[in-house]
């Protein structure tokens, strides 16, 4: 068997605007490799892409197909979609959390669902990335019951743990201090350096500036269209 | 033409919605026959779903047993005493309380204590999102929803009915003894039942534990997991799933009753 040379690829994919708030996306292609960078700025108002849905096969193209690790969601079944999304790790737009187990249970849930790994082995991992984070440990109890930008970087904890092949990051910055995007920035620069490839949206400049822009492609939408920033690029 | 066209159109529906029913039963069943689809995550939930529908449910269930063993076992002494028929003991008792009361009261606290429960929870889920997280992170729902709940409360009705008739019979030994009726030997009043039980009886107390045990929690999965993104959805699908898991249940109990004793 071949290892792809792209971790994921979209070809000419359309996607209407969804019926709950996320942007349509008309005609996007792209091919993201290992250890790449792909940086999204979204516009106001349209900030809820269904970019990550669609990576992760979620959500069927109404044109065009994506592929991840050089398989077709469409051709994979569903068992094999399934261990396909257990190599993602993403910071969810929306709500993220499983409401009814704690913020540790839902950090380490898809590693004890997936893997054999010892739980201590996880969670010392997930303890690891919280420091790295900025925070003195995992937060206790419900999501619920945590405050918003502690959950944030929560997630982050979440979309690293395991070593993914592929992180979504949506807008994952939204509600948390500014000093501490560098700390997600730099954790996204080692997942890089070890092959994983990187999906970011945002909204905010401050993330434009912190990224370098080495393996990094830059994106912007305009209303449907994702378009390549040669702005931003040109800065650079 | 359109009444007869809506009658048609309800069957259909109702038809299709029992067909789907069945589907993810069986569908359930053939997944939890494969060690795979047993991770520690999933067998944290099916031990959750036991603790809930089955531990915590005991004291209740003991309670109404007791009830019932006192107003039930106590009579069926009584008068089978006065009568002179007290050799009947043993068939009337089986007959009452384990082919007929104890599954049918147990399904009902099970049906609502963790019927709505179940239901409630995973209409909440979806309209918050977390369905989606739970995909997002290759987990799927039915291996990770539905199935352990469904064996888990299964298991869980079944062991609660032996629990109702081990205290029913129980606390009537002891009320009639207080009473002065019936047999005062224990063992001979443990007898006098057991002689009776047979094949069919415990053939039909499965079939009226298990099955609509199932059932239920995959009605109540599906009702919950049928809303869109209302929250005002939630209560109606917990009302639409109480209803028809007890019309599931007197069917099933119905339909088992005839057979046991064909």
């Amino acid at each position: 068997m071949t290892t792809p040379t792209f971790s994921l690829e979209f070809k000419g994919v359309t996607l209407h605007a969804g019926a709950f708030g996320q942007a349509a996306m008309r005609n996007v292609s792209f091919q993201l490799g290992p250890g790449e960078l792909m940086l999204i700025q979204v516009e106001p108002g349209n900030e809820q892409l269904p970019l990550a849905d669609a990576a992760e096969g979620l959500a069927e193209p109404n044109e065009g197909g994506v592929a991840f690790l050089g398989e077709r969601w469409s051709a994979a079944t569903p068992d094999r979609q399934l261990g396909l999304r257990a190599r993602i790790g993403r910071v969810f737009d929306g709500p993220g959390w499983i409401s009814n187990l704690d913020v540790l249970e839902n950090l380490t849930l898809s590693q004890r669902h997936h893997t054999s790994r010892p739980v201590p082995d996880i969670i010392a991992e997930a303890q690891n990335l919280a420091r790295s984070f900025g925070l003195t440990e995992v937060p206790a109890g419900r999501p619920a019951v945590v405050l918003r930008r502690d959950l944030r970087r929560a997630e982050w904890i979440r979309a690293f743990l395991g070593q993914p092949a592929l992180i979504l990051l949506e807008r994952p910055t939204f509600g948390v201090a500014v000093e501490h995007v560098p700390l997600l920035i730099r954790a996204v620069e080692e997942v890089q350096t070890r092959g994983a490839a990187v999906i970011l949206t945002h909204d905010e400049s401050v993330i434009a500036r912190e990224v370098s822009t080495q393996n990094c492609l830059r994106f912007r939408m305009r209303g449907d269209t994702m378009m390549a920033d040669k702005a931003s690029l040109a800065a650079n | 033409m359109t009444y007869i066209g809506h009658i048609g159109k309800t069957t259909l529906a109702r038809w299709r919605s029992n067909v789907r029913l069945f589907a993810v039963v069986w569908a359930v069943l053939q997944l939890a026959a494969r060690p795979r689809y047993w991770p520690r995550t999933v067998r944290a939930v099916f031990a959750r779903q036991i603790l809930f529908t089955g531990v915590e449910a005991l004291k209740f269930v003991s309670l109404v047993a007791l009830i019932t063993g006192v107003s039930v076992v106590v009579q069926a002494q009584l008068w089978l005493g006065k009568t002179g028929q007290t050799a009947l003991l043993g068939p009337i008792l089986v007959m009452v309380i384990i082919r007929e009361v104890a599954p049918l009261l147990v399904n009902f606290i099970v049906i609502g204590r963790s019927g709505t429960a179940m239901a409630t929870e995973l209409a909440n889920m979806k309209v918050t999102g977390e369905i989606l997280v739970l995909e997002a992170q290759g987990l799927d729902p039915l291996v990770y929803l539905a199935m352990p709940r469904m064996l888990g409360m299964a298991i869980s009705v079944f062991c609660l009915t032996i629990a109702f008739i081990v205290v029913s019979f129980t606390s009537g030994y002891i009320c009639g003894i207080l009473m002065g009726v019936g047999v005062n030997d224990p063992l001979l009043f443990v007898d006098s039942i057991l002689k009776d039980v047979h094949l069919p009886d415990v053939c039909s107390l499965l079939a009226k534990t298990l099955i609509p045990g199932m059932l239920t929690s995959v009605i109540c999965i599906l009702e919950g997991l049928s809303v869109q993104r209302a929250i005002t959805e939630v209560p109606q699908a917990a009302t639409r799933a109480v209803v028809r898991s007890i019309a599931i249940l007197f069917i099933v109990s119905v339909i088992v009753s005839i057979l046991s004793y064909v």
